[in-house]
């Protein structure tokens, strides 16, 4: 009588071992091969195409829609509609087209609020001038369409630039009004306006006031890089007074640090040795240092 | 046995083809690092703001001599201390340098005037104190001058204001002068000049015109240009009056940096690459 087998109880380990055992031998060649194949995907689907990745830095550049080669002329073409024209133009008037109207009427306010505290201007002639002001925006964002209608929609480097060209011509004043604040602003129609309903008294009162506040800048700037030749020199008080004395007297030479050193250095040496040390007059040989970091530049406007 | 030996060997072909696939991938960055490690801009950054932490202290230190008038043993004393001391306590503003790409983050100037100031109780004399105190309050009244100024202008731009309003609002910021304002003068920025502050000396309309500030400042960055930190070579001891910090306190160098010819002792022959200085510096 056959003595019936004794049921098997496999362990963990022992499981492991049954897989390689020679019946499982075909599956285990099927699991080597996939898994090589798997390994081998990437470096074959390498040579054949790119793997897409989120970040691919050896991508080609997609070429700009608006960039496009003109095969025939082999001159590089460039794509615009009237949208992109509008949006180039008022870019550079501060944004858009409501930013520009709200930036250039605030502007003509405050010049406005201004002439009102140093000569004195009626209501009537205040009123006129706005209107004028307003007129004469009006009159640009006209001539802003006008030009962008005839603006070419395809065209090459050359013509672009050559139409640039003519966008600057018309909105450079505007802009310069807009930044530079009171330097540029009697080209404007408003203030000629304006001027033609003053007085000679008033017109002096305006020239006056504006000539202060150019000289309170001025001295600001002055005392700016006075501060600064004292940190690169290592100044005391009376240095830094006796060198205050000196940038009053030639003032323009010493609204920045180059030109502020360079009046330094071309001193005769014996002013020099009167007023720095032996040291401080080292210093004052070696050019300043350049530096690629980056500076903050505030821009406020009016 | 032999089976396993199978397993071996296939884990050892995958894991290979593996290396093989990915180490193309991971060439390019561990040369990359390589070649940064080589041309560190850290280090660059590093040396030159230990060079202007250095120049600054020198700078300070001749003030210092020039205003109290030390004798020889306190100068030894002034002079050690800044050669042990400071990089230590200054670390945190050279690494603050080092990280970021912006000088104007960064105020070595006046930390270095902290610092050595902290070093001078012990040494000066009441009378030399006195002195001393009288000129930084001098430095200080300067630079508030310039700062104030420089917030007139601002307003001015933004409200519009008359030459008489501007020198109106001067005492007015003077009063309220709170000294952060000159580390944010250093930082880049300005402070802000608040419209309350300005109201009481507006008109009417230009009260009504109101204090559109967000929209009409406008900051940016610009690279480059002159800067007017001094600099010290980190191989020259701090000197004063012909005495310098004693021999037994070791410099600090940075080793790749020791060969650079700015960082040559003051005495030892010009590298050839100054013959070609366009700027030489002119015999006394």
């Amino acid at each position: 009588m056959r003595t019936p087998e004794p049921i098997r109880v496999l362990t963990r380990k022992r499981r492991c071992q049954h897989f390689f055992e020679a019946k499982y031998c075909g599956l285990q060649a099927i699991a080597f091969f996939l898994l090589l194949a798997i390994s081998c995907t990437p470096s074959i689907a390498q040579d054949k195409a790119k793997i897409p990745r989120a970040i691919d830095r050896e991508r080609e550049a997609v070429e700009d829609p608006a960039e496009i080669d003109d095969k025939q002329g082999g001159d590089r073409l460039i794509e615009m509609d009237r949208g992109r024209w509008i949006d180039m133009v008022y870019g550079q008037l501060g944004g858009n087209e409501a930013t520009f109207d709200q930036t250039y009427r605030r502007r003509v306010r405050l010049a406005l609020n201004r002439i009102e505290l140093i000569c004195g201007i009626s209501e009537t002639l205040r009123e006129k001038v706005q209107a004028t002001a307003e007129l004469e925006s009006q009159r640009l964002k006209a001539d802003i369409l006008t030009l962008i209608n005839d603006a070419p929609l395809r065209l090459t480097q050359k013509q672009y630039s050559d139409f640039y060209q003519r966008i600057w011509k018309l909105i450079q004043p505007y802009q310069s009004r807009m930044n530079q604040g009171n330097n540029q602003e009697s080209e404007a129609l408003w203030r000629k306006v304006l001027t033609t309903q003053l007085d000679e008294k008033q017109q002096k009162q305006i020239t006056e006031d504006a000539a202060k506040r150019t000289a309170y800048r001025e001295e600001v700037q002055r005392l700016e890089t006075v501060l600064k030749i004292t940190r690169r020199l290592g100044l005391n008080r009376d240095q830094r007074n006796n060198l205050d004395k000196q940038s009053q007297t030639h003032p323009n030479n010493w609204q920045n640090l180059d030109m502020a050193w360079n009046t330094l250095q071309a001193l005769p040496d014996a002013e020099k040795r009167s007023w720095f040390t032996p040291f401080q007059l080292e210093q004052l040989k070696k050019p300043l240092e350049t530096t690629n970091d980056l500076q903050v530049v505030i821009v406020v406007e009016e | 046995m032999n089976r396993s030996r199978l397993i071996v060997l296939t884990l050892i072909t995958i894991a290979t083809i593996h290396t093989a696939v990915l180490g193309q991938v991971a060439a390019v960055p561990i040369r990359a690092i390589a070649v940064n490690a080589a041309n560190d801009p850290n280090l660059d950054r590093e040396h030159n703001a230990k060079r202007w932490v250095r120049g600054l202290i020198q700078n300070e230190l001749n003030t210092i001599q020039a205003v109290c008038g030390l004798s020889p043993e306190q100068i030894q004393k002034l002079v050690d201390i800044a050669e042990v001391q400071w990089r230590t306590k200054l670390l945190t503003a050279i690494r603050s340098y080092v990280e970021s790409n912006n000088r104007n983050n960064v105020d070595f100037e006046q930390r270095v005037e902290k610092l050595v100031n902290s070093w001078l109780d012990p040494i000066l004399t009441t009378e030399q104190r006195a002195k001393w105190d009288d000129e930084v309050s001098s430095r200080l009244e300067f630079r508030r001058r310039v700062v104030v100024g420089k917030m007139v202008m601002e307003s001015e731009k933004r409200h519009g204001l008359t030459s008489q309003q501007m020198k109106d609002l001067e005492p007015i910021l003077i009063d309220r002068w709170r000294d952060s304002w000159w580390a944010m003068y250093r930082s880049g920025s300005l402070p802000e000049t608040k419209y309350s502050w300005v109201s009481a000396i507006l008109s009417e309309a230009q009260q009504t015109n109101g204090n559109e500030r967000a929209a009409n400042r406008n900051e940016h960055y610009t690279s480059g240009g002159s800067h007017e930190l001094p600099s010290r070579p980190l191989s020259e001891r701090f000197e004063l009056n012909g005495i310098t910090s004693v021999e037994s306190i070791p410099l600090d160098k940075i080793k790749e940096q020791e060969n650079r010819p700015e960082d040559a002792p003051a005495n030892a022959d010009p590298a050839p690459a100054d013959k070609d200085d366009p700027n030489p510096a002119e015999p006394e």
